[in-house]
């Protein structure tokens, strides 16, 4: 028993200890004291080349500088060296930057952007900032190898693109023979070349199989002739597979195109596939890429022209191209080889195609930021302030990014844990800061400073489901959509309120309000979404109470329902016309819990519509994910998601739906618009470098858009950054922060108290 | 006994086979998938691919091109050959991240492990030898209580009694703001001082069980026929209880401690996650989240190994102990 309690007040003597390793404020000196700023997990990706999740961006950023700056509108600053100064909110500004920018457009229609350095930068190490630097870095986006998240290479820069063709795979080389025989290559050898061109036939015979297999199995037909004759293509009696296949080629050519070529016939399988499979164990030396003598060895439209200078050329007008072309500066020497580096000789600092080294430094990195990057440990990136950073050494000389759970945010600031941090803006997190701080918002313990989300919530219809007779674009079909997008436009003020309170407004175009090009209420053709009837009359007046708007939201629902072709009696739906329904489905990712912005918005309509006679059928998903697949399956009628936004209004990605020479934008699959008016206006609207001109454009397109009734925009959510009032003197942070100007613009500045 | 221990670890491998390739499948069948976030994320970017394209080229890219069993049969052959692949979370290799942060949880384990010994057994021994009273009810309580407590709950109280109201340490993480100015000294008392109260945690969910098995094995040694003996003679009750019934009771334990040694490297996902402790359970924790194939599989098929290897130690030691179980 001696010895248990011997022990027992051995432990009591080291927790003691404990209570002496408490830091004692007082005695420090307060610029050592590190700030600490509370962030979400990373993924250690912190190179700027490579870095993906916005946590791990944030931590290059502090350690890089950009070629370009922006204003707090996400404006780009052209003369950064002297220094712009513009107002923003009644203060005047005056915003710096590496570089000045130059941007002339020719007469045959190529634009020069031409890059002044400022001379005095250097890199935290000391090494000096060149334009050599920025060739580098341009060349690590734009190499054929590179999979981080920048898209340079999709700017049109002259010569871009035979820089990038310089190299391809071996099996598209060797399918550019089409077949016509060898004649001696470096790509490939007579053997590689003969063993593909079997693996071709035999695949095509599969290919081909395949569809006839199908055709079979529908009743289209009982032999490979009949189903041939299905699948459009005329052959003999008696036709083997390979026969079909042969008269698919000299149809299609020698491509895998899946909309012009061979795969355009495909009953499942894609022919690479199938060539691959046959390929077996040597399927890797065919996809290998191979350095192919047509290749560029630079990128013609990035010029040096000057010790300090750089000209961009591209080959037309792309007004999204500026905010691609501020590229983060990384040093040569750190992330390349200097001894690669000939700007004369085609090499700029690593070999074409091969970024190890580049690569080696992702979890390190390095540049002419404002802090330099000290290690990442034990849950925590420390930061030292770079004494050589161009706008001045930052006051604070060391900060330290701390992993925080989210549930942890706010407290974290109250006890001391963190200075500052991000915490997801909601009714419960106000109510909590408030509670600390005695009743405000801002106060003795916390200051709260919010931005607008860079996105927005929406709701979605398919077009391709929510029609009427499967035609898209018809007056009836769009009305359809209306008559649904009323009905839920109504009850978006209740639903965000109730979810967000303060934190969210309900917004009337599908554009993030962060845009410059987002319709503001003082707009003259502002227009609250969906309110008005069949007729074009308005349905809701200035003095109308909640109920009352309900209640005209549901007779002018009617109005569209009826334009649609449903009949309409007593106040009810009776019956859909042919080729629409009285049963819509509407999928929501909410936890399968209704935690969801626009869940109430969904249960309410579901009670409208029923009112009415149509039947919404509200699925919560547990798995936001089975949104995603149920959407590129195209089974889903309508569902909730939100967009990230980027600083340009570019509406190609989601409306584009594709034209003679122009692929869909990636996301246009959605909802199905196909509009060529819009796609025109889209097209044009790049062209220009008029601010207001494109303006006025993108507000046809929304009205465009709008109109075809395939969303209807919900909410525009708020960010909140959190600070000590405690502990960070709040005359030293970035004042009026905004979405493109947040706290970390001007880091430099920031002091504890 | 060496035929019994071969068999033993025969069967062992039999069983980690199928448990491994039970996770396989089940990593596969993950509604989170890596790939397809990746995928998503950059078929949304201007001018880029569309979602299947990446898809395509990505699962090339992270060998998911092959279906279930032949990617098992996959994994085990690069695993076999040491290779255990690099993590698509933390990009680096799956191992140079299970070294990185396996320790931190060892230490964390084996701290805990500690306290919970020496708290337990003696409060067991203390509740047996003095059943039904006043402080055997306390105990068992206690025990109880902290049996059923769930740990999330538990630490959630923690954090808010001594760190949001009365102050004492920092909500969470493993260093504190002041960490790299400190002396090598004051940097190991500074993640001590962090360590405080997911170790608190750990030692109270902990112990409960092993309380309860102290006191349950106590209570059955001291109705034996030998204490009776070792009574009547007029042995002191302090001799009966620490000397003989004690002894006999540490059989059982010995054995269930022996079996437990090895889970001390498993980290504890739920109290290094609430408590940001970045150690082997918060690394697993964000890569299952992440949908990390390589490191979640590695993560797995070790705590697989852990039980295994966990099962095998007590079997041997009770075979030690006890030779009546040789036989089996």
């Amino acid at each position: 028993m001696k010895k248990v309690l011997a022990l027992a007040l051995a432990i009591i003597m080291c927790l003691g200890m404990f209570a002496g390793c408490k830091p004692n404020d007082g005695d420090k000196d307060n610029k050592d004291t590190p700030l600490v700023v509370g962030y979400s997990p990373f993924s250690s990706k912190f190179s700027p080349f490579f870095a993906e999740t916005a946590y791990d961006q944030d931590v290059a950023s502090m350690t890089a500088v950009s070629l370009l700056t922006s204003d707090r509108t996400g404006a780009i600053i052209m003369n950064g060296i002297k220094g712009e100064t513009i107002a923003y909110n009644g203060t005047d500004y005056t915003y710096k930057g590496p570089a000045d920018l130059k941007i002339t457009t020719n007469d045959d229609g190529t634009v020069y952007y031409d890059f002044t350095l400022r001379e005095d930068i250097k890199f935290s190490d000391g090494k000096a900032l060149t334009v050599d630097d920025v060739i580098f870095s341009m060349y690590v986006l734009c190499d054929p190898t590179y999979d981080g998240s920048s898209t340079l290479f999709a700017v049109p820069i002259e010569g871009m693109e035979e820089y990038r063709a310089g190299m391809d795979s071996r099996i598209n080389l060797l399918l550019a023979t089409e077949k016509k025989g060898y004649t001696a290559t470096d790509y490939f050898t007579e053997a590689q070349y003969n063993k593909f061109w079997a693996a071709f036939d035999a695949a095509g015979a599969k290919f081909a199989q395949e569809i006839v297999d199908y055709c079979i199995a529908a009743e289209y037909g009982t032999d490979v002739a009949s189903a041939a004759a299905a699948w459009g293509y005329e052959l003999e009696a008696g036709a083997t597979a390979a026969d079909f296949f042969a008269a698919i080629v000299a149809a299609k050519g020698y491509s895998f195109d899946a909309d012009t070529g061979i795969n355009y016939e495909s009953a499942g399988s894609t022919i690479e596939s199938l060539i691959l499979a046959e390929l077996g164990d040597a399927a890797d030396e065919y996809t290998k890429g191979v350095k192919t003598g047509e290749s560029a060895e630079s990128i013609t439209g990035i010029q040096k022209t000057g010790k300090n200078s750089l000209r961009v050329v591209l080959t037309e007008v792309d007004a999204t191209a500026i905010y691609q072309l501020g590229v983060t500066i990384c040093p040569l020497h750190y992330y390349g080889d200097t001894s690669k580096f000939d700007y004369e000789n085609n090499k700029f600092g690593f070999e074409k195609g091969d970024l190890a080294t580049v690569r080696a430094k992702t979890t390190k990195p390095l540049g002419a930021g404002p802090y330099k990057f000290n290690k990442f440990e034990n849950g925590v990136v420390s930061f030292e302030a770079n004494e050589n950073y161009y706008l001045g050494t930052p006051k604070t000389k060391y900060i330290n990014f701390m992993e925080t759970q989210e549930a942890d945010k706010l407290n974290g600031v109250t006890t001391g844990t963190i200075d500052l941090t991000d915490p997801s803006f909601s009714v419960d997190t106000v109510k909590a800061i408030k509670k600390a701080n005695g009743g405000d918002l801002n106060g003795k313990k916390i200051t709260v400073n919010t931005v607008d989300n860079l996105g927005y919530g929406y709701l979605g219809m398919s077009a391709k489901r929510v029609n009427v007779g499967g035609d898209i674009d018809s007056d009836a079909s769009k009305n359809l959509r209306k008559a649904f997008a009323t009905i839920f436009a109504v009850y978006r003020d209740v639903a965000v309120d109730s979810y967000y309170g303060e934190a969210a407004a309900v917004i009337n175009y599908p554009i993030s309000n962060t845009s410059w090009a987002a319709p503001q209420k003082t707009d003259a053709d502002y227009k609250v979404a969906f309110s008005v009837d069949a007729t074009g009359k308005d349905i809701y007046t200035s003095d109308m109470k909640a109920e009352d708007k309900y209640a005209a939201a549901k007779a002018a629902a009617l109005t569209f329902f009826e334009a649609a072709g449903y009949t309409v009696a007593d106040g009810k739906v009776t019956a859909a016309p042919k080729g629409a329904k009285l049963e819509y489905e509407v999928w929501i990712p909410a936890d399968g819990a209704g935690d969801h912005p626009a869940f109430m918005m969904l249960t309410l309509a579901e009670e409208a519509l029923k009112d009415i006679g149509i039947t919404l059928v509200v699925k919560d998903l547990t798995n936001s994910s089975d949104l995603w697949t149920g959407i590129e399956a195209d089974g889903v009628d309508m569902w909730c998601a939100a967009w990230g936004a980027t600083v340009d209004p570019d509406m190609y990605q989601i409306y584009f739906s594709g034209n003679s020479t122009m692929a869909a934008g990636g996301s246009n699959y959605m909802y199905d618009i196909a509009d060529d008016e819009l796609n025109q206006l889209i097209l044009d609207a790049r062209k220009s470098m008029d601010q207001s001109y494109r303006k006025q454009m993108y507000k046809t397109c929304l009205d465009i858009v709008v109109d075809w009734a395939v969303e209807v925009p919900v909410y525009q959510r708020q960010n909140a950054i959190i600070f000590s009032t405690e502990r960070i003197d709040m005359d030293t942070v970035t004042p009026d922060i905004t979405t493109f100007y947040g706290w970390m613009a001007e880091v430099q500045n920031i002091e504890l108290k | 006994m060496h035929k019994y221990i071969i068999k033993r670890v025969l069967i062992s491998v039999v069983i980690l086979f199928f448990v491994a390739f039970i996770l396989y499948a089940l990593m596969r069948c993950l509604p989170t998938s890596y790939i397809e976030a990746i995928a998503r994320q950059k078929s949304m970017q201007p001018g880029s691919k569309s979602f299947e394209e990446w898809m395509e080229q990505l699962r090339g890219m992270y060998n998911m091109d092959k279906g279930i069993v032949a990617g098992f049969f996959g994994w085990l052959k690069s695993m076999f050959m040491g290779d255990f692949g690099d993590s698509w979370k933390w990009t680096v290799p799956v191992t140079e991240k299970f070294n990185d942060t396996v320790w931190l949880s060892f230490v964390m384990g084996a701290i805990s492990f500690f306290f919970q010994l020496i708290i337990a057994i003696p409060l067991g021994v203390i509740a047996a030898t003095k059943q039904y009273s006043k402080t055997d009810y306390t105990v068992s309580v206690v025990a109880l209580a902290g049996i059923s407590l769930p740990t999330f709950f538990f630490a959630s109280l923690l954090k808010l009694l001594f760190s949001v109201k009365l102050g004492w340490f920092d909500l969470y993480g493993l260093v504190g703001r002041d960490y790299d100015m400190l002396s090598p000294m004051g940097q190991f008392l500074d993640k001590a001082e962090h360590l405080v109260m997911p170790i608190v945690t750990l030692v109270v969910i902990g112990m409960g069980s092993l309380m309860r098995y102290t006191r349950t094995n106590m209570l059955e040694v001291l109705n034996a026929d030998y204490i009776r003996t070792a009574r009547a003679k007029g042995l002191s009750e302090k001799k009966v209880i620490y000397h003989h019934a004690f002894r006999n009771t540490l059989i059982p334990i010995v054995t269930i401690v022996g079996g437990s040694l090895p889970g001390l490297f498993s980290g504890a996902l739920i109290t290094e996650t609430l408590f940001a402790i970045p150690g082997i359970g918060y690394a697993s924790y964000h890569s299952m989240v992440s949908g990390d194939i390589p490191f979640s599989m590695f993560y797995l098929v070790f705590i697989a190994v852990l039980t295994l290897a966990g099962n095998l130690i007590s079997d041997i030691l009770y075979a030690t102990v006890d030779p009546r179980v040789r036989i089996a």
